[in-house]
């Protein structure tokens, strides 16, 4: 049994038809779960069922029912209406995050791979000293000092993201400046930024677009834990990292208004790392 | 021979980085918007008047130029003095060391835990790999990556604190209280531990000479714990190297949860009190241990596995 499983190894570097298919069936219901979620975090603030900001003295951690389908928290405030409201700020702050640090770092590396030279040696120095700092330390760090906010948080996050895209689009770019058809097109008379942008940036493109679709899970668990700590964005605005802490404190009397944010957060996150799991599956 | 040099080599870079680390760490306090000494004059209960709070800036050395005040910090941070809090005119460093002992404490457990459960798991999911194990695994390595260690250390003091009452929901230092902050760490680590070493595992059990072995009649048992292990130690290695720092933003979040008076949470308490020395401090300590535990893995890298040349480095 299980040396068969061992020999069928020696297979495994060609894709086969059958897999390739369940893989781009598996891409295609992602895809489509995460245009739900997109859509639903666009429009959630408009179509809550209550206002999510409405202050209830008379329904406080009230268990969910028809009126109040996830139930409210302790200010009575209807949670599904809070978490509607606040999935527009985690999903469209998180693609904001991947976004910007994608395109910064692909222009950054671009740059560095097909010059080479000082500026090559300077930018890739700093990628090193941005390394050297954990992730979330500086972030925590940066969010904390500019006192917080959901653009802070960006800001604070994109500091160091960027070298992520920097180092692959920079790798990348030095492998085919060689090749035959650059050259050809540098004899034909192409300007160099009409070669990056015709010729370098498609060839690129793949690499970036793989790895920031693996980003997007990370980059929401970033800006809900931000959030979650009180740097990020701030209560009372909805937001699901900070409702799970300003419904902790209530947790026995009201589990609803926890459990509802984290499972939102648990779902979208599953199905974003899962796309990305596959459209690297399927990348390879 | 040659690794000697190399390792010699990759150590004379840090010093380049370390002047970098200092830099930006002090750079980060410098634009910070908000004045030192009007809040240390204000956490000090002083009326603030301007020829107090002149005074004072010209007392803590806030009107020299940005370069001399650096120079300044950057020596100072290696007499080990970190500069004064602003809240109790305390030094940074007396303040930072009982807390950071205690991160290290929670940081290792969490290591160990993770690294004994994923190891072992992975080893049995690529031993039999598409069997029943594997496949359970791997979609439960799947739901601990999904999961912030926030939403863990909820769920996880929601079930097994509320409902059961089993755990304190503050850890305060006790055997008993540290179960919940490790879990919390250590599962998302775990999740993510796995799936790396399932792949660094199978991506060495792909190569040739494996299949030599087969042939040559040896158990899939030996040649996992004799060769695979073997070979993908050296990435593995990294993989730990690498999780250190989410390790120690992790536990900013967890220690804050359970109210573990470790580095974290004193970083956090800083930061609502504003207190920007303190700040300071911990991310030079945390980008420290970080910087130097990647050295290590580099090293341990370079001697693992001597093929890989660490000056020319891909980027």
């Amino acid at each position: 049994m299980t040396g068969n499983n061992m020999s069928k190894q020696n297979t495994k570097k060609t894709i086969s038809m059958s897999r390739r298919k369940t893989l781009l069936v598996r891409l295609y219901i992602l895809v489509f779960l995460a245009a739900i979620l997109l859509i639903l975090a666009g429009i959630g603030a408009f179509i809550t069922p209550n206002d999510p900001y409405k202050i209830n003295a008379l329904m406080m951690k009230k268990a969910p029912s028809p009126g109040f389908l996830f139930g409210t928290d302790s200010y009575g405030r209807c949670v599904c209406s809070r978490v509607l409201a606040g999935a527009g700020l985690t999903i469209y702050g998180a693609l904001i995050l991947v976004i910007s640090t994608a395109v910064t770092g692909t222009i950054l590396g671009t740059v560095c791979g097909y010059y080479g030279g000082i500026l090559d040696t300077v930018i890739m120095r700093i990628t090193d000293l941005m390394l050297a700092f954990p992730q979330m330390v500086l972030a925590i760090a940066v969010a904390g000092l500019a006192g917080g906010g959901l653009w802070n948080a960006i800001l604070a996050l994109g500091i160091t993201g960027w070298t992520l895209y920097c180092r692959l689009v920079r790798s990348r770019v030095m492998s085919i400046k060689h090749e035959p058809y650059i050259l050809a097109a540098r004899l034909s008379g192409c300007s160099d930024l009409k070669i990056i942008v015709s010729y370098i940036l498609p060839m690129t493109a793949g690499t970036v677009v793989v790895n920031a679709v693996t980003q997007m899970g990370t980059s929401i668990i970033w800006i809900a834990g931000l959030s979650f700590l009180g740097i990020g964005v701030r209560a009372p605005q909805a937001e699901w990292g900070n409702m799970i802490n300003e419904a902790r404190g209530t947790m026995q009397l009201a589990p609803w208004a926890v459990l509802a944010p984290c499972a939102a957060i648990f779902i979208t996150v599953t199905v974003f790392n899962f796309l990305g799991d596959t459209v690297r599956d399927l990348a390879d | 021979m040659k690794t000697g040099k190399l390792i010699f080599k990759r150590i004379l870079q840090i010093i380049p980085l370390y002047i970098g680390i200092t830099f930006l760490t002090f750079l980060l306090v410098y634009i910070t918007p908000g004045d030192a000494a009007e809040k240390k004059l204000s956490s000090q209960g002083v009326a603030l008047s301007q020829e107090i709070l002149d005074a004072t800036r010209e007392k803590m050395g806030l009107n020299r130029p940005f370069i001399v005040q650096y120079g300044d910090w950057f020596f100072s941070v290696f007499r080990g003095d970190l500069g004064y809090s602003l809240k109790d005119g305390r030094p940074v460093t007396d303040k930072m060391i009982a807390p950071f002992g205690r991160t290290v404490i929670l940081a290792s457990l969490t290591m160990a835990v993770s690294l004994v459960l994923s190891f072992a798991a992975a080893f049995f999911s690529v031993l039999h790999r598409s069997g029943f194990f594997d496949r359970v695994m791997r979609v439960i390595s799947f739901i601990f990556n999904s999961l912030p260690g926030f939403v863990i250390s909820v769920l996880l003091m929601y079930f097994l604190c509320i409902k059961v009452n089993a755990f304190p929901v503050i850890s305060n230092g006790s055997a008993k209280g540290m179960v919940l902050p490790v879990l919390s760490l250590a599962l998302p680590l775990s999740g993510r531990f796995f799936r790396q070493f399932r792949s660094e595992m199978l991506e060495e059990i792909s190569k040739p000479y494996v299949a030599e072995m087969k042939m040559r009649g040896l158990k899939d048992i030996t040649i996992m714990t004799g060769s695979i292990l073997r070979g993908a130690a050296a990435p593995v290695i990294t993989i730990v190297g690498l999780a250190f720092g989410t390790l120690l933003g992790g536990s900013v979040v967890i220690e804050t949860i359970f109210s573990y008076p470790g580095i974290g949470k004193l970083a956090m308490d800083a930061i609502s009190d504003r207190d920007y020395a303190v700040v300071q401090g911990f991310v030079l300590i945390c980008a420290t241990v970080y910087s130097l535990v990647n050295l290590c893995t580099d090293i341990a890298y370079s001697v693992l596995d001597p093929r890989v040349k660490t000056d020319e480095r891909d980027y």
